[in-house]
């Protein structure tokens, strides 16, 4: 069995996407909203958001998101509040998918999806190499 | 690798072409064929050709980033400029792939090609492209088909007549249609007449407002009869060309399906994904002792479409070889109702036919007046009542669950169609066993199987005897 993490990139990546997106929201209301206290607010309020998902809830998703993969199945691990745990068998996989991002040797940022009977799994954050690797074991990816 | 049709840099384009309508109206209005007044129209409307060049630009690149690749055991399909998403089916993993020629691709050379999986949960395609008629075919060839060597023969071949038959049976219900139209035809005919004779009995003042604003109610009536009608003749036209030229070849493995007048639709069926056979049938059918099987299979059949593997039969066996499954269609089921749960089947509709003509005579006592129009409503109020109780009356004589080896065949109605399914056991989903208060104390129970599919399949059997829970190996 062997144990797959996300990759460390990625908590970063989402960190600044974060980051990034409520600046440009605060930019937007700065612009838009002329009365400046409800403004003030508002990037009060964001910057709770982003202290909570950044400090708090991101590094606690990407501590926990985990893969198992052995010869037969993988599971994924997941979850902040209610943990999940989720197992697919290769045999019941029917066709899957890889999401690329730009610079996503970088920032970490790839999906894969396994198709299943009746629903899919979708594997986050993997770095490329992961996902080769899952490919050989399970001959589907 | 390959790319996708080139027409299909229009589609991709498309989303963001609308934007340029109205430019586009704009500069027609001033559009002159004087040399002078072309140069005029670009330099007032070189903006809209830029961005008009920009948006068939983005659809080029979405165009030249779509990618197929084709290898030993899977189709490959890449899309994406940004995010780039890379789809991997293999070959074994298709349950039905199809090809669609619509009569206006043929001259572009252009065919639709579709592969679907089991995966999902929804009646959504895994994969859809626009391709080359000659890249159709190439794919096709490498997707697992019937091996011509083994085909089985004597498959029955549906001929014209069987199509427009089983398009008769199964066009938006011909019955409902007929029975709507009528109603409205004599229904408006009728309160016209009575509308006519009360007004005039009152003033000339009140005839006259007749003439002017009554005269149209058997028009509207008319008017919605006809349009029933055309709906049902639509829907007939649309299901012959659907189903026209419908032909049929396969192996043990395989299902070849090639049907369809103006769209020409070949499916690949892999046998081994089909959830369960579906033999559909309504009153008439069941008279003349035709039948049409359906399949459920993912990816074959739609809203519009119907799973058909045999359009219409007349007979008692599906054909030969083609299905040595040992199911026997003819026999009676293993497990049934008895006689005494007419009322369970039979008991809403019969009780709504007798009732019917004694609510007639007291609403003829109550309205003296409308007398033709309370008969007609009556009349036509008793016809589906009527229609109804025969209906669950043979379905009690029908209805029934029978056990064969790995094989079960539940025979059950829904509304006014019959099915007599076939499934493996491993291909049942959920067994529910339902009891209300009436039946706990007949000791009687209802049995509602589903089945695997993309869609909802469950099937009812109702008042089946409390000891099939013991006797059935089913429920062990």
């Amino acid at each position: 069995m062997k144990i797959f993490k996300p990759d460390k990139n990625a908590l970063v990546s989402m960190q600044i996407i974060v980051v990034s997106a409520s600046v440009l929201f605060l930019i937007a209301a700065r612009m838009y909203i002329p009365v400046n206290i409800i403004v003030v607010i508002i990037a009060a309020a964001l910057l709770t958001i982003v202290i909570f998902l950044n400090c708090i809830y991101l590094p606690l998703y990407f501590d926990y998101l985990s893969y198992e993969a052995d010869d037969e199945k993988i599971t994924k691990h997941s979850g902040v509040i209610f943990k999940s745990d989720k197992t697919v068998k290769y045999s019941t996989v029917q066709y899957s998918a890889v999401v690329r991002t730009p610079f996503s040797k970088y920032t970490g940022l790839n999906f894969a999806v396994l198709f299943v009977y009746g629903g899919q799994l979708r594997l986050m954050f993997l770095n490329m190499d992961d996902i080769a690797e899952l490919r050989k074991a399970s001959s589907s990816l | 690798m390959y790319h996708e049709h080139k027409l299909r840099i229009l589609r991709y384009s498309m989303k963001n072409i609308w934007m340029l309508i109205f430019p586009f109206l704009r500069g027609l209005s001033v559009w002159t064929f004087d040399p002078a007044g072309i140069y005029a129209w670009i330099r007032g409307a070189w903006l809209d050709i830029a961005v008009l060049g920009i948006i068939l630009l983005y659809g080029y690149i979405r165009w030249y980033c779509s990618r197929i690749t084709i290898t030993d055991d899977a189709i490959i399909h890449t899309e994406g400029c940004f995010v780039v998403i890379e789809r991997t089916i293999p070959f074994e993993s298709i349950s039905v792939s199809s090809t669609e020629r619509v009569f206006y691709l043929i001259p572009l050379k252009a065919t639709i090609l579709r592969c679907e999986t089991r995966a999902g949960f929804f009646k959504s395609t895994d994969l859809s492209l626009m391709v080359s008629d000659s890249l159709g075919r190439e794919i096709m060839s490498n997707i697992p088909g019937i091996d011509h060597k083994n085909k089985i023969k004597n498959i029955p071949e549906p001929d014209i007549k069987s199509i427009m038959l089983f398009s008769v049976f199964f066009s938006s219900g011909f019955s409902g249609a007929v029975y709507i139209a009528t109603f409205f035809f004599k229904g408006g005919e009728i309160t016209r007449d009575i509308i006519e004779l009360s007004l005039s009995r009152i003033t000339e003042t009140t005839e006259m407002i007749y003439s002017r604003l009554l005269i149209g109610i058997p028009k509207i009536a008319v008017i919605t009869g006809l349009f029933f009608l055309s709906a049902w003749f639509l829907s007939f036209f649309m299901n012959v060309t659907r189903y026209a030229r419908f032909r049929i070849s396969a192996d043990r493995r395989y299902y070849d399906i090639v049907c369809g007048l103006f769209k020409r639709r070949r499916y690949k069926i892999k046998v081994q994904h089909i959830n369960y056979t579906d033999i559909r049938q309504n009153i008439i059918m069941k008279l003349c002792r035709a039948f049409s099987v359906n399949i459920s299979c993912p990816g074959y059949g739609s809203n519009s479409y119907l799973p058909v593997l045999i359009p219409l039969r007349n007979g008692d066996s599906i054909g030969g070889e083609f299905w040595s499954d040992g199911v026997v269609l003819d026999e009676k089921p293993q497990y049934r109702p008895k006689k005494s749960a007419f009322v369970s089947y039979a008991g809403i509709p019969a009780i709504l036919t007798v009732i019917m003509p004694v609510l007639y005579r007291l609403a003829e006592r109550l309205f003296p007046d409308t007398g033709e129009l309370i008969v007609f409503i009556f009349i036509m109020a008793e016809i589906p009542c009527i229609w109804f109780t025969a209906v669950k009356t043979v379905a009690l004589n029908t209805t029934g669950l029978s056990v064969y080896g790995d094989k079960i065949v539940i025979r059950c109605s829904k509304w006014t169609s019959f099915h007599t399914v076939i499934a493996k056991k491993n291909h049942i989903a959920l067994i529910q066993i339902k009891q209300n208060i009436f039946q706990k104390f007949f000791r009687k129970c209802s049995v509602v199987i589903w089945l695997n599919g993309e869609s909802k399949s469950r099937y009812t059997i109702k008042s089946l005897s409390e000891k099939i829970i013991n006797e059935c190996e089913l429920f062990n």
